[in-house]
């Protein structure tokens, strides 16, 4: 927050626009370096590989043109490669090598994962193969092109930004508007209170307390614990995006939105639609187009979509459960397309209330797959499952007041969305008196400073 | 929900208005609530958790040969007071003590770190080192210390800062003090809660009142407690232990580091308890033969004796300064040098 100070009377100076965009982007880097100085140099690899690349690409044609696309694509990958899935790739080489009877022995070198690693390659990436389909002029300033691939409020966790949209907000100054700095802190007021209060200290208590013992649990414990980390992971993950999106207006910026009320998705589709948007768009756009998306007839619309979302559980983390939990997500999109193909016409599935119960449906099993994304190994999730399953067993290691807190909270959080289902947040926000609006934040503040609860990493920093 | 849609219809809300009220009830509530808090006696207090213990294990970093580690667990970071033998030494002292914890996951951590160089003091406790049961179940902890600390940026420690600095000086930053620990107990009983029995200091000192500790807190009580989780090692096991510890002093000794292995004193039940189940010639004795240490235990020298509290496990919190001077004393007549300043 110091640091945020800081770089807004910086930016609030009347310097050239030029000159504050410079400030910008040095705050960035210093805001990257702050957690380990030495992978900016990962940051600069990305920007000068596809800053380069992209300028190659619009004056050269044919083979070379495509070469200079895999040059990021591979620089990129490589770096993503490298630092994320490295050690994932050696121990399972070592496993293959084990049981074809022949001996790896694995280095031992204990590779960290830069933060932010899987968003900013993905977005410098982006910029190329944007330029590389037509889609985009390559611009002319490496400044703006070296923010757009580092901007602080986004840079380790998203929203994803297309060039597109966030280049051509650095072309000229922008007007300040004491509008844009009121609804700036709203919302980072807003992000606050989902993950400190809710996330952090609601939820995430109990869902540490039953995952840790994930083999004693009961069916009702598993089945609290699992709404529970459905909860946190929303609060956890809106509540960073909401802050990115409220710093970037307090800059003057528009950031896309990451979340439009995911837990009142009908279907799959929607859901993603919904979830994790920037994130989707970008798989969609450059993974499952570029496979072909449903262009290629049913059958193989169903691989593209079952691999796109096998890879997108890979981009989560090196880890076999985050594979399964994209192969779940891939399998309930594909049966969602069976679903529609042969069931599309019944006319009861238009009604209101079938909507309802199918949203409600789409809530529980999205909820289901989180247990693969939560659980520390596939030994707990299989336990908690089986848990589930349990018609009995009381309550072992949640209380009540903890099932009153994720019931409460979840009942909350589904009305909210429902609610908000098809409403705009700036919209709905401005319909309120606005005294209403004082007290409402008022009282989120009043939360977050009487939340004294342990300090949690957002957990999308993870990845 | 598109960021777009922020300016267009309706009217934009009113910020300065909205801001002002939402100002104005956060210095009502808050300000209240704090007035609240301390006039019943919930003043402003540290909690001991991985941020204060990871901002102390930085400090450390920055101390080079002077430095004086305190490692253990509950029984140390209760018996010594920080200032006190620093003041003694002319050295700045350390408390890395982790209650309820076996010490091996930060022994080997300061073994392995170069910058660490001073003095190591580590507490033995025998429920935790002579005992197989609680010592697999409490290195846990250490290590979840630990990995915090390796984990920790600079922001995060900038903001960790920040943290300590509020903590301190505002009492609605006390877990004890916020709405989720005082609203329960006002519904419940009709009456705010009292103070908490254990007072953290800056330092990690840890003052105890025993009055208002719930539960036995008598010897017996810790004993029976006790009890219910002894389960010394075997000899076969209690010499992998051994080598362990042998290769870590060994590793601190070769880079200049002084280790010394204290027994602090117990007393009634649990004194009795920890002889009975941990044996001098079984436990203690095996340590002294074959690590290269020095060992001060309590039984050689009696002027560590007669300062425990009531529970017969812990130092008297009214006392410890007392007891950190004679455990000084003692410390230095082991050659525990003062400092180079």
């Amino acid at each position: 927050m110091l640091f945020f100070a800081g770089v807004l009377a910086m930016h609030a100076l009347p310097l050239q626009w030029h000159a504050r965009k410079t400030n910008l982007l040095l705050a960035s880097y210093v805001f990257y370096a702050a957690w380990n100085p030495p992978f900016l140099a990962l940051l600069w690899i990305s920007t000068l590989t596809d800053w380069f690349a992209a300028r190659r690409i619009v004056i050269s044609s044919g083979r070379k043109r495509t070469l200079y696309l895999v040059l990021s694509i591979l620089v990129n990958l490589g770096l993503l490669g490298y630092f994320k899935y490295g050690g994932f790739l050696e121990e399972n080489f070592a496993k293959l090598m084990a049981w074809m009877g022949s001996g790896y022995e694995i280095s031992g070198s204990d590779i960290i994962l830069p933060l932010g690693i899987s968003f900013y390659t993905f977005q410098s990436m982006s910029y190329s193969i944007d330029v590389y389909r037509g889609k985009i002029k390559p611009g002319d300033s490496i400044l703006d092109f070296a923010l757009y691939v580092s901007f602080f409020p986004q840079l380790v966790a998203g929203p994803i930004l297309r060039a597109g949209y966030f280049m051509q907000q650095l072309v000229e100054a922008h007007r300040r508007r004491a509008d844009d700095f009121g609804w700036g802190i709203a919302l980072i007021v807003v992000g606050l209170f989902e993950k400190i209060v809710l996330a952090d200290g609601l939820l995430a208590p109990v869902v540490e307390k039953i995952y840790a013992v994930s083999g004693d649990a009961t069916g009702i414990d598993a089945w609290v614990g699992t709404f529970a980390f459905g909860g946190q992971i929303f609060f956890d993950f809106n509540g960073y995006s909401v802050i990115a999106v409220g710093l970037a207006k307090c800059l003057g910026f528009q950031v896309p939105w990451n979340f439009l009320s995911p837990y009142a998705a009908i279907g799959f589709s929607d859901f993603w639609r919904r979830w994790h948007v920037t994130l989707s768009a970008w798989l969609r756009d450059y993974l499952y187009i570029s496979l072909g998306g449903n262009r290629l007839g049913r059958a193989r619309t169903y691989v593209n979509l079952a691999l796109t979302m096998l890879l997108g559980g890979l981009w989560h983390g090196a880890s076999w459960l985050f594979v399964l939990w994209g192969a779940a997500h891939g399998a309930l999109l594909v049966i969602e397309r069976l679903a529609r193909h042969f069931l599309g016409g019944v006319a009861f599935f238009q009604r209101p209330l079938a909507k309802v119960l199918l949203g409600l449906l789409t809530f529980v099993l999205v909820t289901l797959t989180w247990v693969l994304f939560r659980a520390p190994d596939l030994d707990s999730a299989t336990q908690l499952y089986a848990a589930m399953l349990m018609p009995v067993g009381g309550i072992n290691a949640a209380d009540l007041r903890d099932v009153a807190v994720v019931f409460g909270v979840l009942a909350a959080l589904l009305g909210t969305h429902w609610f908000m289902r098809n409403r705009e947040f700036g919209s709905a926000l401005k319909r309120l008196p606005w005294p209403l609006i004082g007290l409402i934040l008022g009282a989120m503040l009043i939360a977050i400073l009487l939340s004294p609860g342990e300090e949690r990493d957002f957990i999308y920093f993870e990845f | 929900m598109t960021s777009s849609t922020l300016n267009s219809d309706p009217a934009e809300p009113r910020w300065a208005y909205v801001w002002a009220v939402a100002i104005l009830l956060v210095a009502v509530v808050v300000g209240g609530w704090e007035l609240l808090v301390r006039g019943a006696g919930l003043g402003p207090g540290y909690v001991d958790n991985k941020v204060l213990w990871a901002d102390t294990r930085h400090q450390l970093n920055e101390a080079g040969r002077d430095a004086i580690v305190l490692l253990g667990a509950s029984r140390m970071q209760r018996a010594i007071d920080v200032d006190t033998m620093s003041d003694r030494f002319g050295r700045p002292v350390f408390q890395l003590s982790i209650e309820g914890s076996s010490y091996l996951p930060l022994f080997e951590n300061l073994a392995v770190d170069p910058r660490i160089t001073g003095t190591v003091v580590v507490s033995i406790a025998p429920a935790f080192t002579f005992n197989r049961l609680l010592s697999q179940i409490d290195e846990g902890r250490q290590s979840l210390y630990l990995e915090y600390y390796g984990n920790q940026s600079h922001a995060r420690r900038l903001e960790q800062q920040l943290t300590l600095f509020l903590q301190g000086r505002l009492a609605f930053r006390a877990p004890g003090a916020a709405p989720a620990a005082v609203v329960p107990e006002l519904i419940g009983s009709g009456e705010m809660p009292g103070r908490d029995y254990k007072t953290i200091f800056r330092n990690r000192v840890v003052h105890m009142d025993h009055d208002l500790i719930p539960g036995d807190q008598t010897d017996r009580g810790l004993a029976s407690h006790y009890l219910r989780n002894v389960q010394p090692y075997t000899e076969a096991e209690f010499e992998r232990v051994v080598n362990y510890i042998a290769t870590i002093a060994a590793m601190l000794r070769q880079k200049g580091v002084d280790v010394y292995f204290v027994r602090l004193p117990s007393a009634g039940a649990v004194r009795s308890l920890e002889n009975e189940f941990f044996p001098w010639e079984q436990f203690w004795g095996v340590l002294l033969q074959n690590v290269d240490a020095t060992f001060v235990h309590f039984a050689d020298y009696p002027e560590l004796d007669g300062l425990v509290s009531q529970d017969g496990s812990h130092m008297d919190s009214s006392r410890i300064v007392e007891f950190t001077e004679r455990l000084s004393d003692v410390l230095a007549r082991n050659r525990l040098q003062p400092g180079s300043e």
